[in-house]
């Protein structure tokens, strides 16, 4: 892991005025997060969390204190500089979705690139390898109203990564989620940190996450009351060893069922491999607007890709192409399978 | 954000609410409609005044005559060679003013005598029935006024077409070679003037019959340019040569032209009052909208839109509504100048009547008028966008 934090805070306090009474939110917040770290924000509703990640976010600003993300002080930053970190450098998933619901699935997927001019064609077919790694390509042209809750968080995730950022920001994003979407959801967040070295940091109410956490910062009434290092943290493979076999057998099927159904109605099977999308980065990266990459060199060398579609990562975690993609750094997770709750 | 992408959204969010863009856009159309169909009236009757003064020739002949302070800058062929010279001057007439005693069927009467060019009937406003012109430079010919036929006791000018009437010229302008002295000479009427502002008996001939040697004084030189702008800088150049320079059609049309702009202005004045309710349409629309779409402007935020970008997404949608408005309301106003016109055309020739257009629109008028449509709303956008653009993210995320 890197030495050099990724996200550090320094000091933060907000205070708000709510009527006439002074809220203060953040006392005092101070911590580092390093590169590829899983990070939970872990406390009761109004202990600041929210703020905090907010304020990474570079979605309000503190009251007094300092926010550096990959070096850069947010605090200092004008507004065009803000957006440009939330379009960029982060990706935000929030408890209620947040999609356009005038849009449809890619163009809600593909909406942060068009703030960056990118051309139509290159944003949605971004999108449409987003949607397939997120396993909603039939839902493509579907309006999130059609959706799920779990599958308008998908969604979501998605749009996150539309621009490859490196962190990963998500403010309760299994809050309004059944379990069974829930846990669709925390899979998702963990490969994406497991398997390609985003740093993530989550805010949660759910104590069954926290074992998935390399660090989790308890928080209470606007302070960091405890930083908890997780010894052993809760390797994908480790949770797969229950119950896997079933789902994987499970999976497998629905893969079987749908290369049957592809071969019958004459389609061509696609199937985004971790090449494909890796190319889709560096073309990306092409058309983003070139960007000042002074970040610590370490950061730069777990290159982060997008990871392939989760149920297709599932059934192949033995392949060598996956494991090669995740051997770089830590932690070592190979495949992805369910997490077995409580 | 890509100006295309803008416009993708602004016409994506109007589509969605269809009903409340069908209803703003119809203020538009009314604003928009009112000011073609009312100008447009302006517009048109002007053209019927200026077309009943004479042909569209006549607009750009600048009248020379020698000026009384100056009895020696004669006009002659010289004078007529130099005018050709001057730049934008595309063609010269002249003519000779004299009269003659004019005798018919042993009826004797008189008559002015304008011994022109044939040319010079292209150039001036003269309305001849049949005939354009002469047969020839020096035919025997003669076009009358329905005045000559009234000195000769005949009733219906007409008839006197295709029959001789004799001419003996007199005065000052048939000082040399001119046929003045016993009998006259037979000249065949082929026209009469129809103009019927012309109440004099005026009798008009071939210059050749009255003058024939190049040292002839002109009464008149007619000096053509090949559009109306020219007119005014040619007619200042033949004043700084010493001789006096009317363009008496010219002149009028710009009269009549000033009191149309003015007639216009206050039309266009109707017309804006209306545009401003729908103007005021626009804006209500647009905070209704930006009400509604808080949330939304929240996300576009939170997920790296910049506030330019917001900005312009609503105010593109202001755009698109005055630009729509805009062309279906030059559509509508033209179509109800066009019935009204259709209507009013029925009821004048079943009383007899001439049909007209009283309605006119020119392009670039229409063209301006989109324009002005498209730069009214884009007004009326630009302080909800700005609102819309300065909300604060978290604020907006959790408004719903």
């Amino acid at each position: 892991m890197a030495k050099i934090p990724v996200i550090k805070a320094v000091n933060l306090t907000k205070e708000f005025q709510l009527g006439a009474v002074n809220v203060q939110a953040l006392k005092g917040v101070t911590l580092e997060i390093y590169s590829g770290e899983f990070i939970l924000f872990f406390g009761p509703s109004g202990c600041g969390k929210s703020t905090l990640l907010s304020m990474l976010a570079g979605l309000q600003g503190p009251s007094t204190g300092k926010v550096y993300v990959r070096g850069e002080d947010l605090t200092t930053m004008d507004a065009i500089s803000l957006a440009k970190h939330r379009r960029t450098k982060i990706g935000m998933v929030f408890q209620a979705f947040n999609l356009i619901t005038s849009m449809n699935v890619v163009e809600n997927i593909a909406l942060p690139l068009a703030f960056d001019r990118i051309s139509k064609g290159r944003r949605m077919a971004r999108a449409e390898n987003l949607l397939e790694v997120v396993g909603m390509s039939e839902y493509k042209k579907h309006t999130p109203s059609e959706l799920s809750g779990g599958q308008q968080q998908r969604i979501a995730i998605a749009r996150s990564l539309v621009a490859n950022p490196w962190i990963m920001l998500a403010d309760e994003p299994t809050g309004n989620l059944d379990s069974k979407s829930a846990n669709d959801v925390m899979r998702l967040l963990i490969s994406l940190n497991r398997k390609s070295k985003r740093t993530v940091v989550l805010i949660t109410h759910n104590p069954e996450y926290l074992d998935y956490a390399d660090r989790i910062f308890y928080m209470k009434d606007g302070k960091v009351v405890d930083v908890k290092v997780n010894s052993k943290v809760k390797k994908i493979d480790e949770v797969t060893k229950t119950g896997r076999i079933r789902e994987d057998l499970a999976s497998e099927k629905i893969e079987d069922y749908k290369l049957q159904e592809k071969i019958k109605t004459g389609k061509k099977d696609k199937i985004v491999t971790t090449e494909e999308i890796e190319k889709d980065n560096e073309d990306l990266k092409k058309d983003l607007p070139e960007e000042k990459n002074n970040d610590d060199l370490e950061l730069n060398q777990d290159t982060p890709d997008i990871p392939t579609d989760i149920d297709k990562v599932d059934s192949d975690s033995n392949s060598e192409e996956i494991k090669g993609k995740s051997k770089k750094g830590e932690p070592k997770g190979s495949g992805l399978g369910p997490i077995s709750m409580g | 954000m890509k100006w295309i992408d803008i416009f993708r959204m602004a016409f994506g969010n109007l589509a969605r609410n269809k009903m409340r863009t069908t209803l703003t856009v119809m203020g538009v159309v009314v604003g928009i409609g009112a000011i073609i169909f009312l100008v447009s009236l302006g517009f048109g009757l002007q053209k019927l005044l200026i077309g009943n003064l004479g042909n569209m020739n006549a607009l750009t002949v600048i009248t020379v005559r020698r000026p009384a302070s100056k009895p020696e800058n004669i006009l002659n062929d010289q004078l007529v060679n130099k005018f050709k010279e001057i730049g934008d001057v595309t063609d010269t007439t002249a003519s000779i003013d004299t009269a003659a005693v004019i005798k018919y069927e042993g009826n004797e009467g008189s008559s002015a005598v304008v011994a022109l060019e044939p040319k010079y009937l292209d150039f001036y406003d003269i309305l001849i029935d049949d005939k354009k012109t002469f047969s020839g430079e020096e035919s025997n010919e003669v076009i009358i006024t329905s005045a000559v036929a009234k000195s000769l006791k005949i009733d219906d000018p007409k008839s006197l077409i295709g029959k001789k009437i004799s001419y003996k010229f007199i005065g000052k302008g048939t000082v040399e070679g001119a046929n003045n002295q016993g009998e006259g000479k037979e000249l065949t009427v082929v026209g009469v003037s129809t103009d019927v502002n012309e109440k004099s008996a005026k009798s008009l001939v071939p210059i050749k019959l009255v003058k024939n040697t190049s040292e002839t004084e002109y009464s008149n030189i007619y000096v053509k340019t090949s559009t109306r702008k020219q007119v005014s800088t040619v007619k200042k150049t033949i004043e700084s040569m010493g001789y006096d320079a009317k363009a008496n059609t010219a002149d009028k049309v710009t009269q009549i032209e000033n009191a149309f702009a003015i007639v216009r202005t206050v039309l266009f004045g109707f017309g804006f009052i209306a545009l401003s309710v729908a103007a005021i349409g626009i804006f209500n629309t647009m905070t209704i909208s930006l009400l509604e779409r808080t949330h939304e402007i929240g996300i576009m935020k939170a997920i790296g839109g910049r506030d330019k970008d917001v900005a312009r997404i609503f105010t593109a949608e202001a755009s698109v509504i005055g630009l729509l408005g805009g062309i279906f309301g030059v559509g509508g106003g033209w179509f109800l100048g066009v019935l009204i016109n259709f209507l009013a055309n029925i009821l004048a020739t079943q009383v007899g009547g001439k049909a007209s257009d009283y309605f006119y629109i020119p392009l670039s008028f229409a063209g301006w008028v989109v324009l002005f449509a498209f730069a009214i709303s884009t007004l009326a956008g630009i302080w909800p966008a700005r609102r819309a653009s300065k909300l604060n993210p978290l604020e907006a995320l959790r408004y719903e």
